[in-house]
């Protein structure tokens, strides 16, 4: 066996190859057979000259050290180690965890993958207590990840009907019942927390009387739905529960823990589609090799998408449009006002969903009972399925509750009750009465935009409820903060009780001179990195013009040459030497 | 969830794990599924080969386009019959854990109609004929998006798609990985 170098230390190594099949092994021990199965499919090329030609060569892996040359061909090839044992072995340990990635079938990924934990298994007299300690750390990580995974998989609910609904509508349509059921879960969580901490202990310990959910407008207030239900005294009932405290934190806790969730969602899904830009670079290949939702399941579905994929061959152009969001907020200056603001957002948000429901029934649903009746499928034909009207309306409806949250606390439980309904509410009338949207609906790029657009009104959302906070004094008659002059000195007086050294340095840290420094501190930061974003921008522009200049550039040449033997009579194309650009520096 | 562990043992699914981009729960999910196809088959031998008619008989296969490539692809013996091994890459492949990459790569296996390693217009063709049914796209219509498609990609002039002028193009393709799914 040609290539084989005598190895300082024992190790798993290429005993024979012929023509199907490589053994492995150490010494006189054969450890493994493979096959080797990769046949010529171009005539005249004979399967070594195949493999070795084809990208099939993935098959072999390479990995460079930083100044030995460890080669290992898991398949038919040679193993030479000349490098260390610490970097062989890490060059084990790195090859096992990318073999999920390789694209071998599963037969030899699972071997290659054996025969590299058996290499390490040999080594382990030797290997380093940091690197073995660096592998079990991985080793746990990955577990607990998967254990979370194995749960959130239990956890989700619906999944049968959201893969109904991809059936036929494709992926667009589902991503609206994916979000719809991501707010169901963001605002189960809001309300229990909410729950959990302040209605709760308001009705287990508090003065007032239990639980009296009435929907009357008159003795409304009189419910654990609104903020003037809520006792102020700072120590509650006889297990001293700090409930205006916990009124304040909880609302706190909830939105951050709104803002840090949608946060995640958008970076898992910002580093799987991992944009340079927003330009279409290659309309015509994506549109060709993206166009077909694997989702779509079902015979009319396939059908439908076919029709669509078909229609936007022809057009070569799509778009697609947002309507503006509103938002609408109402304050009053009567005493008690904050439970009638409370009221106020309760019944908005009442109206939205019965707005929701009718909307359906008047547009898909009347017109689905129209063609039906009257034969209208193909003068008129059905609905189509609005993604985007739909999305939009949702997170409408959640900029409700953020509005209301501080005022009904329990509005997020609201909001449970209303997605559920809504859920099976459009499932059941998009069966009925919608057809899939004839226009490619761009699922990624809208659905980042689509959280985007929820963090926004997030944070919009909390500009009056923190106005109404900070600025406006609370209510004298009612609410847990009545004996109080601002809403904030609940916590202020928290802090009064703490040890004074903690007093001093919190009032430190909130002061002007360190607060104002930090926030423009921040302000450099941000722009840095906006400044280093827009020279990456323009080095990527130019980039690309460059590239399109050498391709045509290089079919220019080659064309020219051509003409000249006389084979082609192609009119010579004008060179635009403007697009041969000088690359900036860096900066 | 209902999967027995007893099938499979503990370094069988820890392997699958390994390798795949699925939970043990899911793995026993698409065992289940697997199963399914040939119960009788399956019952005997759990990583039995199914042969490709029986695969495309699954529901989420049935009327997909590329349903024989896709079994062609994933074929460990190359002729679209799947052990469950087989079977179990191919979905974990379409799962959505699966980074753009490996997609990437099967993608362009699907697509690769002669298996030549390149896909050339003819590949193309094959490709269009199958995204637009039965009403064919016409024969100009079709030569116009082929030459578009070689004017943005190819980068070469050879008139064929290298892996990496396909790589490079659907590296940046938003919605490659939200269509190239499968759940089961």
């Amino acid at each position: 066996m040609s290539g084989r170098i005598p190895l300082e230390e024992e190790s798993i190594h290429l005993l024979h190859q012929d023509d199907g099949y490589s053994e492995y092994g150490s010494g006189n021990n054969v450890i493994r057979r493979t096959s080797t199965r990769r046949r010529s499919t171009v005539p005249g090329l004979s399967d070594v000259d195949y493999m070795r030609r084809s990208r099939y060569r993935q098959f072999y892996t390479e990995a460079r050290s930083n100044d030995t040359g460890q080669l290992y061909q898991g398949d038919g090839g040679r193993y030479q180690d000349r490098g260390s044992v610490k970097e062989s072995i890490n060059f084990h340990l790195h090859f096992l965890q990318s073999c999920r990635e390789q694209p071998w079938p599963m037969r030899q990924k699972i071997q290659a993958a054996e025969q590299a934990r058996e290499f390490l298994r040999l080594q382990t007299g030797r290997l380093d207590t940091i690197d073995s300690f660096q592998h079990r750390q991985l080793q746990a990580v990955r577990e607990t990840s998967r254990k979370a995974n194995d749960t959130i998989f239990s956890l989700s609910i619906w999944k049968g009907k959201i893969k109904k609904i991809e059936a036929y509508f494709g992926t667009g349509v589902s991503s609206y019942f994916v979000f719809l059921r991501t707010l169901l879960w963001l605002n189960l969580v809001m309300g229990v927390l909410v729950f959990c901490f302040i209605s709760l202990p308001q009705v287990l310990i508090g003065d007032g009387t239990v639980l009296n959910a009435t929907f009357g407008l008159d003795f409304v207030q009189n419910t654990i739905f609104f903020y003037g239900f809520y006792d102020s005294s700072r120590y509650v009932g006889s297990a001293d529960y700090m409930l205006p405290l916990a009124y304040f934190m909880t609302n706190l806790v909830v939105i951050l823990y709104c803002v840090i969730s949608i946060v995640m969602r958008m970076s898992v899904k910002y580093k799987k589609t991992k944009k340079t830009g927003t330009t279409e670079d290659y309309p015509f290949s994506w549109r060709l090799f993206c166009s077909w939702d694997h989702s779509v399941t079902t015979r009319e579905g396939v059908k439908e998408k076919i029709s669509a994929i078909r229609t936007d061959f022809k057009v070569g152009d799509t778009s697609s449009s947002t309507s503006p969001v509103d938002v609408t907020t109402g304050n009053d200056s009567l005493c008690c006002w904050e439970t009638v603001v409370g009221e106020e957002i309760f019944k908005v948000v009442l109206l939205d969903i019965a707005a929701s429901i009718l909307a359906v029934l008047g547009t898909d649903a009347l017109r689905a009972c129209l063609v039906k009746c009257l034969g209208l499928t193909q003068k008129l034909g059905y609905g189509e399925f609005s993604i985007a009207t739909s999305v939009l309306e949702l997170i409408y409806g959640q900029g409700l509750i953020w509005l209301g949250l501080y005022f009904s606390p329990l509005l997020p439980l609201i909001a449970v009750v209303k997605l559920v309904i809504l859920f099976y509410y459009r499932y059941y009338m998009a069966k009925l009465t919608n057809v899939p949207p004839q226009k490619m609906f761009r699922a990624s790029r809208s659905g980042n935009f689509y959280l985007a657009l929820l963090l926004t009104t997030l944070l919009l959302c909390l500009i009056p409820v923190a106005l109404a906070v900070i600025v406006i004094p609370p209510s004298r008659d009612c609410g847990p903060f009545r004996a109080l002059d601002h809403v904030y000195d609940v916590l202020l007086q928290e802090i009064g009780v703490l040890p004074t050294w903690l007093q001093d340095t919190i009032n430190i840290i909130l002061s002007p001179a360190v607060f104002v420094p930090v926030i423009i501190i921040l302000i450099l930061v941000i722009l840095y990195y906006r400044a280093q974003a827009s020279s990456y921008r323009d080095v990527i522009a130019d980039l690309r013009m460059q590239l399109h200049f050498e391709r045509s550039e290089g079919k220019r040449k080659v064309f020219a040459a051509a003409a000249k033997r006389g084979q082609i009579k192609k009119e010579e194309k004008p060179v635009d030497n403007s697009a041969l650009v000088e690359l900036p520096e860096e900066p | 969830m209902g999967g027995s562990d007893s099938k499979f043992d503990e370094q069988e699914l820890e392997d699958y794990q390994e390798l795949t981009y699925f939970t043990k729960k899911e793995i026993l999910h698409v065992h289940k599924r697997f199963t399914q196809l040939a119960p009788d088959l399956v019952e005997v031998d759990k990583n039995a080969t199914l042969p490709q008619d029986k695969i495309m008989m699954l529901p989420e296969l049935r009327v997909n386009p590329f349903k024989d490539r896709i079994c062609k692809v994933f074929s460990s013996s190359g002729d679209g019959s799947m052990s469950f091994e087989d079977f179990l890459d191919m979905m974990s492949v379409f799962s959505d854990n699966a980074p753009k990459n490996v997609k990437v790569e099967y993608a362009f296996r699907i697509y690769d109609f002669d298996e030549d390693d390149m896909i050339s217009s003819n590949d193309l063709k094959e490709v269009i004929d199958r995204l637009t049914g039965e009403q064919r796209l016409g024969e100009e219509d079709m030569q116009q998006l082929i030459d578009n498609i070689f004017s943005e990609v190819d980068l070469d002039g050879d008139e064929n798609l290298s892996y990496a002028e396909f790589e490079h193009v659907m590296s940046k393709a938003p919605d490659f990985t939200n269509s190239f799914r499968i759940r089961l």
